[in-house]
């Protein structure tokens, strides 16, 4: 297996606050790769470097070969990575529909807005095309024309994973994709990241905190706490670590 | 000899125009700090007061001190009353955070008409008018310049609201109610502070302000309802403290009033009405913090 | 029915309404729909960079009187006919839109306000000073315009003109609306952070907003000259500006119907008060103030929002 994304020495500072120190993490093409930790161990923030928000100020992060402190934000998804958000994040007044033709609108060709023509016909048609498939796939094809802030919480998730798999990428970031399901969501969820890894090839970085989830689907697990790793490998081994068991738990305390 | 007392002349004017222009801006940012809006209505405010003032005066015909005290109690009310009745309202409607501001601004814009349109309807606003100076009497000779005895009160009087603002959110417990409300409104809200309250009241804080501005600046300005067009002056000023910073105001107000005297000596007077918007520019330009604000902005994703 | 017989259809409209009206109705009239058309012009190019981007920005009266100026002066002082001339200044007005956008943009939504409305005060002062190009207060009698050899000396005659300039406008308006740029122009204003992971370069896409509208607001300063013989610095004031702002938000911030209905509302309204009993035009400016209060308050969709939530989401 190849190495996908490959992070060496990562260090993110904000004034005083070191959110990342000297991060190392590799993910592997065509795996799902998680990472946990307690709150506030940098996950988010890690993510945020690998869209391009924050620019570390020091390490590498190479995908595919090519740094990504080279790229701004909005390059980031024509490369191939792509993210969904914490809280709900959408385009709130635009239609269901208009969400996902955001999200696959990168990968289109360049027409004159104010023309009509042919170029114009022949894009926009392959993209309703593809934006039906993506919500036909999701359960929110009935929704397509109510406007994404009206959506219950639920759906609204699934929308986010719609607008971010609609740029077909090869790299996956999920920041918590279980926070708020119900169980027959978080099964779904388990079922529908399985296939696209078996059936896409893709590959999936998810942040999370439901254990259930981590444990069932991920080939791998990287555990962060005040920014740096403290442990990784298969999640069984990760599971029994002490280490990370006392970063979640916190100290045993000692018996009289 | 000549162009030196020019110049000191217009500094000394420049002085008690600033010190007006600090008010305003201090009212601009009173509520900007607590509640984001940009009040587009501020000129107006301090119009209303200069208006109020007058009409209090041809009809009640009390001396000049009582109608001091008196006017502010009226824009106090004016600025709760908008607050509790447009943008509360606005407010509730729980759409995104960026369309809520955008139409608090638009409400602020619809408030500076309506006031304009009032004061443009009674009837005896069509002659242009003036408030009597705060304190006649025969002006103060230093040298070759010349201080006019009301310049004087304007400078004291606004050094004093000043006073009683710094007093207010630094040494009250209502100031300290309502700096928190400033700085997080949520944790406000939680430990107790009504929050709604609050924030009514610092809009009527800040219409207070801008109404004795409007007292002040009515004796040197020939009154109109159109009056109000000075409040660029005032976020000029505010700019200059990064619309965050209470003695910023002070600082970027004074100075700007001198920047204006200056720029009439050595440029022409017909520049001197331009001057606020090339500041604001420039300054937008060059440091959009202001040169007053120390904080880090990170985005929070 | 699809977007390319819309178009189709209102072209056809405005057409046969230009070429008709004139005949039926009294001149005044006819003035007043010259009026609206291009009101119509210029509140589409604001609800473009306000409501469809949330960018708040100010200065779109500073090209209005760009596109004005420009046209007439390129007319006068160097024979540019109009079908030239209008478009010269258009894009003259969408360059200095361009070049104030790029470090306008950067700025949070208080500063691009103010440094916006600061530029359209700034760019007043030069149309009342510039007294050799302008003719500065005393204001600037302007030519007739001469199209293809005919001159345009009345509003009956610049009428069907101002319909096809319009059709042509609301075709390229439905074409944006409904392209990756409109749509981008949504997203923008909805949530920056989702619209930059998902691939829009959301700097480029602020500036072309107020590109785009800056182009708007030339072209109906073009219109302008085809319609009215004298020009004021005193005509292209903020009072304009709350005005364009009052009938988007009032018929309904993004959307063409929308903005159509709050250009007649509110672009009558004057008309039906200086019909009134006498003294009511002078409440002008205090109901405009209520309008725009109560709209913002109680319906910010505007009158197409409150039409729209009645019809109901299917």
């Amino acid at each position: 297996m190849s190495v996908l994304l490959s992070l060496k020495g990562v260090t993110m500072r904000f004034g005083g606050l070191v959110a990342l120190n000297g991060l190392d993490l590799d993910i592997q093409a065509g795996s799902i790769h998680a990472l946990i930790g307690p709150n506030g161990a940098g996950k988010s923030t890690l993510l945020n470097c690998l869209s391009r928000f924050f620019t570390p100020q020091e390490g590498s992060m190479s995908f595919k070969g090519e740094s990504l402190l080279n790229l701004q934000a909005h390059e980031v998804v024509k490369v191939g990575i792509s993210r969904t958000f914490q809280n709900i994040e959408q385009f709130a007044q635009l239609s269901v529909y208009e969400n996902v033709l955001v999200g696959l609108s990168s990968k289109e060709e360049r027409y004159n807005p104010f023309l009509p023509g042919r170029v114009r016909a022949h894009v926009q048609a392959q993209s309703a095309e593809h934006a039906q498939e993506i919500l036909q796939e999701l359960d929110l094809w009935a929704f397509r024309d109510q406007p994404a802030g009206s959506l219950d919480f639920g759906r609204q998730k699934m929308l986010d994973f719609a607008r971010a798999l609609a740029s077909r990428p090869q790299l996956l970031l999920l920041d918590e994709p279980a926070a708020g399901l119900r169980n027959r969501e978080i099964e779904f969820l388990d079922s529908f990241l399985r296939r696209l890894v078996k059936e896409q090839g893709m590959s999936i970085l998810l942040i999370e905190h439901v254990m259930q989830l981590v444990m069932a689907i991920a080939d791998e697990i990287t555990v962060l706490n005040f920014g740096e790793k403290i442990a990784h490998g298969l999640p069984r081994e990760v599971q029994s670590n002490p280490m990370v068991i006392e970063a979640y738990l916190g100290k045993e305390v000692e018996h009289a | 000899m000549g162009l030196f007392n020019l110049i000191l002349q217009g500094i000394i004017s420049g002085v008690v125009t600033g010190c007006v222009y600090a008010l305003v801006a201090l009212s601009l940012v009173i509520v900007y700090k607590s509640t984001d809006v940009v009040n587009f209505a501020g000129g107006e405010l301090v119009m209303i007061g200069a208006y109020i003032g007058l009409l209090l005066l041809m009809w009640l015909d009390w001396p000049y001190v009582f109608i001091f005290l008196i006017t502010p109690v009226f824009t106090y009310a004016l600025g709760l009353v908008f607050s509790r009745f447009a943008l509360e309202k606005i407010n509730r409607k729980k759409t995104s955070s960026n369309t809520v501001l955008v139409s608090f601004v638009i409400a602020t814009i619809a408030l500076s008409d309506m006031l304009k349109g009032i004061v443009r309807v009674i009837p005896f606003t069509e002659e242009v008018r003036r408030l009597p100076p705060l304190f006649s009497g025969p002006p103060i000779f230093l040298g070759d310049l010349v201080i006019q005895p009301q310049d004087i009160v304007i400078v004291v009087v606004a050094s004093i609201v000043m006073l009683m603002l710094w007093l207010l959110f630094g040494y009250t417990l209502v100031g300290k109610a309502l700096r928190a409300t400033s700085q997080n409104e949520r944790a406000a809200s939680l430990i107790g502070i009504p929050v709604k309250s609050v924030k009514s009241a610092i809009w009527g804080l800040s219409a207070t302000v801008a109404g004795i501005a409007g007292l002040l600046l009515a004796p040197k300005l020939l009154m109109t309802p159109d009056m109000g067009n000075m409040v660029m002056l005032a976020f000029a000023a505010a700019i200059i403290g990064g619309f965050s910073s209470l003695p910023g105001c002070v600082v970027g107000g004074i100075l700007l009033g001198i920047v204006q005297n200056m720029v009439g000596i050595f440029i022409s007077p017909q520049a001197i009405a331009v001057t606020p918007f090339f500041v604001i520019m420039l300054v937008l330009l060059i440091r959009p913090q202001g040169f007053f604000d120390k904080t880090l902005a990170y985005k929070k994703v | 029915m699809s977007l390319g017989r819309q178009q189709l259809l209102i072209g056809v409209i405005l057409l046969a309404l230009g070429l008709i009206l004139p005949a039926l109705l009294p001149e005044y009239f006819i003035y007043l729909f010259n009026l609206l058309m291009m009101y119509l012009i210029l509140a589409i190019g604001l609800d473009i960079v306000m409501g469809w981007s949330g960018q708040f920005a100010f200065a779109h009266i500073a090209f209005y009187g760009i596109g004005i100026y420009g046209t007439a002066l390129l007319h006068m002082r160097l024979g540019v006919p109009f079908i030239v001339g209008m478009p010269l200044a258009a894009l003259l007005a969408a360059l200095i839109g361009y070049l104030i956008a790029v470090p306008a943009t950067k700025l949070r939504t208080v500063y691009l306000a103010l440094s916006t409305f600061a530029f359209a005060q700034c760019a007043a002062w030069v149309f009342r000073t510039w007294e050799s190009l302008t003719k500065g207060p005393d204001g600037l009698r302007m030519t007739p315009t001469n199209l293809f050899g005919f001159e345009i000396v009345n509003d009956s005659q610049a009428m069907p003109v101002i319909a096809v300039i319009l059709a042509l406008v609301i075709a390229a308006t439905l074409n944006l609306l409904h392209s990756k740029l409109g749509r981008d122009f949504f997203a923008v204003r909805d949530n920056e952070n989702v619209a930059l992971a998902s691939g829009v370069d959301v700097k480029a896409t602020k500036v072309w907003a107020l590109t785009i509208s800056a182009f708007y607001a030339g072209v109906a300063g073009g219109v302008y000259t085809l319609f009215q013989s004298y020009i004021n610095p005193d005509n292209i004031d903020v009072t304009l500006l709350v005005l364009i702002l009052s009938m988007v938000v009032v018929g309904g911030s993004g959307s063409l119907a929308g903005v159509s209905i709050g250009v007649v509302v509110l672009g009558v309204l004057p008309e039906v008060l200086r019909a009134a009993p006498k003294g009511l035009l002078i409440w002008q400016e205090f109901v405009y103030g209520l309008i725009l209060m109560l709209a913002i308050i109680f319906s910010p969709k505007g009158i197409w929002g409150l039409f729209s939530r009645a019809k109901g989401k299917s």
